[in-house]
């Protein structure tokens, strides 16, 4: 019986024992204790090096794992799609893992001979993964069939590899490390010092229960996430709404042919060349309570001074205000363009039919602008939801923190007076996780909308 | 003209009715006009306020009367930053000036990063657009979703992984973090541009035996420029501008960039306003400049290529 | 730190580099970045030999293992002996002994105190040698200056105190008080406690009748308060030594011997207090000249640079010889100074020390402006420094 007629499924159950016994079984003698692979991703006792342990025996899982699964496929062409998939992710896990142990720890001269050698077996795999991809020698039909209809997969990869390569190295190995952080009790009191000669080790713990940073967070009110939550949504919905509509109705009126328009449209686009820090100083300045603009303006008419930024319902407004003033622009610019990109045949012979201007904007301006207006709105909504500039230099936060906002707060949380590293990431995953819900929903939303109008 | 059955001769129904129309429009326009004017002021109001401010000395900044105009016109803010605001920089011992340190140290890194950014950027938009290869969707929709990222997420691990290597505080930890912020947005409009360019050049230059490789760099690259153009437009005006990553990677008073130099003048209870406008001021008019002769290709470029995409 | 003291303490430190034999490389960080610069700086090793740092920032540094202590005899061919260590004023000196170790070398110190204006006095019918020595008799004082406003020249008695920690001072007076560890290694909180609730109902009331101001504008409180005193809206004013030649160059002020300085009064039962603040040297603890660097510190801080310190800038020096000097004496501003830090209060001196004005101040301002009522808001700075307290490392 040779091993190509083994069914896939059993390749699966194969790698699946693996990783059973690999949790369970006792995997490291440390200080002549041993501790199975499991207890070490929960508790790490006193003594130990921490993270790096856990970084290294996932390496090893994941090139051992990547290993038997290439191998599983190379010999047996007609396993399905399982073993590759498994393989490429024992691979990247491998290769992560690898370098995170390696960044943390750069030396293994801790090692024993086995730890040493599984690290190399760790990289070959995955780097026997990726000449399998690249040679197209996987044993998976799907694979076969995706390349063969893609001769130029190769070249496309050299393509993009710089690229990627960037991406991989520069987003997503902290994206992961974040989100990896998010479930430790990170701060600066126990991360890794190098002091001169002396090397603080890092002391942080994985959590018992890794999301006890995202409770803690979502539950103690010293963290103020439901408040400041609210104040975020706030924000976004006081800025979109003015933009979009703002922005459609100087479009709109640029759109009309009137003399000296270009000159319009330049003049309007110029506050867009200013960075956007230097207009958040300018800002802050004209709504000094003691010497800025608006005050002293409104004080020349007798008319009483606000507290453009002493006051939780005046700051908000006002850093509404200013980031409006930044977003026109590109806002104008934009459905401009969409504007522009109607036949003006349609408005013609709208006219002809007897209709008015309120009747060509509804049937005729609205739903062929559809498009832009709603990608703007989906980006609209993500830039201002992640907004850091001008909240944090107009209001830094606003008078006890009621323009605070969760990509401040954040910020603040991870490199303010009393860094925590652990609550901060979990701060952030629930950010990113917010955007990508509401992204995929409008997604959903609109492609239900477009099959609907469509039919 | 439809013939009308009424009682009066039609050129005078005609005319009248021309009449009312050349009056709504007139009014129409005089109500453009107004509405364009006075949001024109509001835009530009800012802009004009803080060049004043630039000019005034730090007494009437200061004061509780508000001047349009300088009273007491002066160029001490802009002598202050571009002469005499020093420091010593560590690396040589010399007293060198922090203001054009501050502007160096942003320029290099926009330039830098633009030049890499776009360079990563076409080549990855143009196997994007081109071949259809087996995870092309999965680039597509990972670049666009980290768009979504918020910085804080990457900020703290990315710190970390720069200490590691020991690149804060130098031009390459921030170019590698501004390229990460640049290269999704540059994919997208890049990509967009690419689709533009019909396909049957290249099909054409690989029949004679060009590579991949030589059609993408002789054929495709010189008919993009103006889209390459305004994506490292948009790559420099990205890292000239950013501000939180600079904050948090550059503390070092000699490495700085501009936005952060900037931030320095406010102090921890006062702020140096007149200071802040002359380096706001010197900061952006040359940015206005570039962006008042590339403003025509700017709209054109955006409204072609990127936002549809 | 304003030009003038930039350009005071680059000479002194080049002149000290040059005695020690080391090669100087100055650099100046605003204060708001500082923390966090020098923590990005120190967890990398590269850090500056020497910081001149916020003493409260101290034990944070410390507990991180940054500095060096001073007194650590495998370290330091000559470390810092009890005896050195008493040279010092207590008060400021205590910020450096977190964990029975010598983290620093006090540099300046300051405590706000009572500024005001003696023509204002003079005119409201007060005497200006005599400034109020209980809360009591500086209620009447700020009336009797508030009577002298006009329909269009409001006159203030007290300029508001332009943040929580001016209002420290008014807080000890009527017996609240901050962080205060017990014996047993637990702290006891007393920002919510009824004298706090008190001071904070007097604050309040004087700027609900208007003898206090401007507005409260948190922004913008310190400039705003400021110049109400320098343009003499003001009688009074809660502002430390470091202001004093901010304070001089206003139109009020421009004969010094209008500027009177006094401790803050006490309240009714006794209670007195003006937080400590200032700024110590300390030694990176990855530094590889740490004697030189001693050396380099103790040049910093002797007599004759703390006596020009005190001339030139009007700090407080915080070296007990340097008042031996006749022309500090004759000092009228700085021996005001001084009353003050003979009754000044520690904040507490722990890692967390540096933190609790984080949550404080949103408070107190969420209070001040109607927000949320005293005691609800104190609360919750006492719920967040408990938070603090829980991450609160053990001292070596």
């Amino acid at each position: 019986m040779k091993i190509q007629d083994f069914p896939d499924i059993t390749a699966f159950v194969a790698a699946l024992l693996v990783v059973v016994a690999f949790f369970a079984l006792p995997w490291l003698v440390i200080g002549g204790t041993s501790y199975t692979a499991l207890s070490l991703l929960t508790v790490i006792p006193a003594g130990a090096p921490r993270y790096e342990v856990t970084s290294l025996f996932l390496a090893l899982f994941g090139g051992i794992l990547s290993l038997i699964a290439t191998f599983v496929g190379l010999v047996s062409p007609k396993t399905r799609w399982v073993t590759p998939m498994l393989a490429a992710f024992g691979g990247v896990m491998a290769i992560f893992h690898f370098t995170t142990f390696f960044t943390q720890n750069g030396n293994f001269e801790n090692l024993s001979t086995i730890i040493g050698v599984g690290l190399w077996l760790t990289v070959i795999g995955a780097v026997v993964l990726l000449l399998q991809v690249f040679l197209r020698r996987t044993g998976s039909n799907v694979f076969a069939d995706a390349f063969a209809a893609a001769p130029n997969a190769r070249y496309a990869y050299i393509f993009i590899a710089p690229a990627v390569f960037v991406m991989l190295a520069l987003v997503f190995y902290p994206l992961i490390n974040g989100i990896l952080l998010s479930f430790t009790n990170a701060t600066q009191m126990n991360t890794t010092r190098v002091i001169g000669q002396r090397i603080i080790p890092a002391t942080y713990t994985f959590f018992a229960n890794p999301f006890e940073n995202y409770l803690t967070v979502l539950q103690t009110p010293q963290y103020n996430f439901w408040t400041i939550f609210a104040q975020t949504v706030i924000w976004t919905t006081f800025n979109v709404i003015p933009h979009i509509t703002i922005g459609l109705g100087l479009a709109l009126l640029l759109n009309r042919k009137i003399k000296g328009r270009a000159v319009y449209r330049v003049l309007l686009i110029l506050p867009w060349a200013v960075p956007s820090y230097i207009s958040a100083f300018v800002w802050r300045f004209l709504y000094n309570g003691d010497f800025g603009f608006f005050n002293n303006f409104l004080a020349s008419f007798g008319a009483a001074e606000v507290p453009w930024l002493s006051n939780p319902g005046w700051a908000m407004f006002a850093v509404v205000v200013a980031n409006t003033w930044l977003a026109i622009p590109f806002n104008m610019v934009t459905m401009l363009g969409g504007l522009q990109s109607i036949p003006s045949e349609l408005y013609e012979a709208a006219v002809v039919d007897g209709a008015n201007e309120w009747d060509k904007f509804t049937n005729i301006t609205l739903p062929l602008l559809r498009p832009v207006l709603l990608t703007i709105t989906l980006l609209g909504v993500i830039w201002t939801f992640n907004a850091f500039n001008v909240i944090f230099l107009v209001s830094e936060g606003g008078p006890f923190r009621s323009t605070e906002i969760l990509s401040t707060w954040a910020w603040r949380l991870g490199f303010g007076q009393a860094p925590q590293y652990g609550i901060a990431a979990a701060f952030s995953v629930i950010i990113l996780l917010i955007l990508i819900i509401f992204s995929g929903s409008y997604m959903r939303v609109l492609n239900r909308n477009a099959q609907g109008a469509v039919a | 003209m439809t013939a009308q059955s009424v009682s009066s001769p039609p050129s005078t129904t005609y005319a009248r009715k021309a009449n009312t129309a050349r009056r709504n429009l007139m009014l129409a326009d005089i109500f453009t006009h107004a509405v364009l004017i006075t949001v024109t002021v509001i835009m530009l109001f800012p802009i004009f306020w803080v060049i004043s401010t630039s000019f005034k000395p730090q007494a009437e900044v200061e004061s509780s009367t508000v001047t349009l105009f300088p009273q007491r016109f002066t160029l001490e803010n802009y002598n202050f930053l571009l002469n005499d605001l020093s420091a010593r920089d560590p690396a040589t011992g010399q007293d060198i000036n922090l203001f054009w340190r501050w502007g160096l140290n942003s320029l290099g890194i926009a330039l830098i990063t633009t030049f890499i950014g776009v360079f990563l950027a076409a080549s990855c938009a143009y196997a994007l657009s081109r071949f259809k290869f087996p995870g092309r969707g999965g680039v597509l929709t990972s670049f666009l979703v980290t768009q979504m990222f918020p910085g804080a997420i990457l900020i703290i691990p990315l710190y970390n992984l720069l200490k590691e290597f020991g690149l804060l505080n130098s031009w390459a930890g921030l170019t590698l973090a501004y390229c990460t912020v640049a290269l999704p947005f540059s994919v997208w409009m890049l990509k967009g541009f690419f689709d533009a360019i019909p396909y049957d050049l290249e099909e054409a230059a690989i029949v004679d035996g060009c590579t991949p490789f030589g059609a993408y760099w002789r054929i495709t690259l010189p008919l993009a420029l103006p889209g390459i153009a305004v994506v490292g437009f948009f790559n420099f005006m990205t890292a000239w501008n950013e501000f939180m990553l600079a904050l948090t990677f550059m503390s070092g008073e000699t490495s700085k960039t501009l936005p952060v130099g900037l931030r320095g003048f406010i102090f921890q209870f006062n702020t140096d306003w007149h200071y802040m406008a002359a380096g706001s001021v010197l900061v952006t008019i040359p940015v206005m400049f570039v962006f008042f002769f590339a403003q025509r290709g700017l709209i054109s470029g955006l409204t072609a290529g990127g936002v549809k995409g | 730190m304003n030009d003038q003291e930039r350009v005071v303490f680059e000479e002194i430190a080049t002149t000290c580099a040059t005695e020690a034999g080391v090669s100087l490389n100055y650099e100046y960080v605003p204060f708001s970045d500082a923390q966090n610069n020098y923590r990005t700086a120190a967890q990398a090793d590269a850090a500056p030999d020497v910081l001149r740092t916020e003493i409260a920032w101290g034990p944070e540094f410390a507990a991180l293992g940054y500095l060096y202590d001073l007194s650590d005899a495998s370290v330091f061919a000559e470390p810092v002996t009890e005896d050195e260590s008493a040279t010092y004023l207590a008060a400021p000196f205590n910020y450096n002994t977190w964990g029975g170790g010598v983290w620093g070398l006090p540099q300046v110190t300051d405590a706000p105190a009572m500024v005001y204006n003696k023509a204002l006095f003079e005119q409201a019918g007060l005497d200006p040698a005599a400034p109020p020595t209980t809360m009591a008799e500086l209620d009447a004082a700020i009336r009797a200056i508030a009577a002298l406003s006009t329909a269009d020249a409001p006159i203030y008695g007290m300029a508001t105190p332009w943040a929580e920690y001016a209002f420290q001072a008014i807080m000890w007076a009527y017996g609240g008080d901050l962080i205060t560890p017990n014996d047993d290694g637990t702290y006891t909180i007393g920002i919510n406690s009824p004298g706090t609730i008190e001071a904070l109902g007097v604050v309040k009331g004087w700027l609900d009748e208007g003898v206090v101001g401007p507005a409260y504008d948190p922004a913008n409180q310190y400039g705003n308060s400021m110049t109400a005193f320098k343009e003499g809206r003001a009688g009074i004013q809660i502002m430390g030594p470091w202001a004093t030649s901010d304070m001089l160059s206003g139109i009020a002020f421009t004969d010094p011997a209008n500027l009177g300085v006094a401790a803050f009064p006490a309240g009714p039962d006794g209670g007195q207090g003006s937080p400590v603040g200032g700024h110590e040297y300390t030694i990176y603890a990855g530094s590889e000249y740490p004697n030189e660097s001693l050396a380099f510190i103790r040049c910093l801080n002797s007599v004759e640079n703390q006596v020009r310190l005190a001339t030139e800038l009007s700090l407080v020096p915080t070296v007990a010889a340097a008042y031996e000097d006749s022309t500090l004496a004759e000092n009228a501003i700085l021996q005001g100074f001084l009353a003050q830090m003979n009754v000044a209060r520690n904040r507490p001196v722990l890692v967390a020390g540096g933190q609790i004005y984080t949550e404080l101040g949103p408070q107190y301002s969420a209070f001040i402006l109607g927000e949320t009522p005293a005691q609800e808001a104190m609360d919750n700075v006492a719920a967040a420094w408990e938070l603090l307290l829980q991450n609160e490392p053990a001292a070596p």
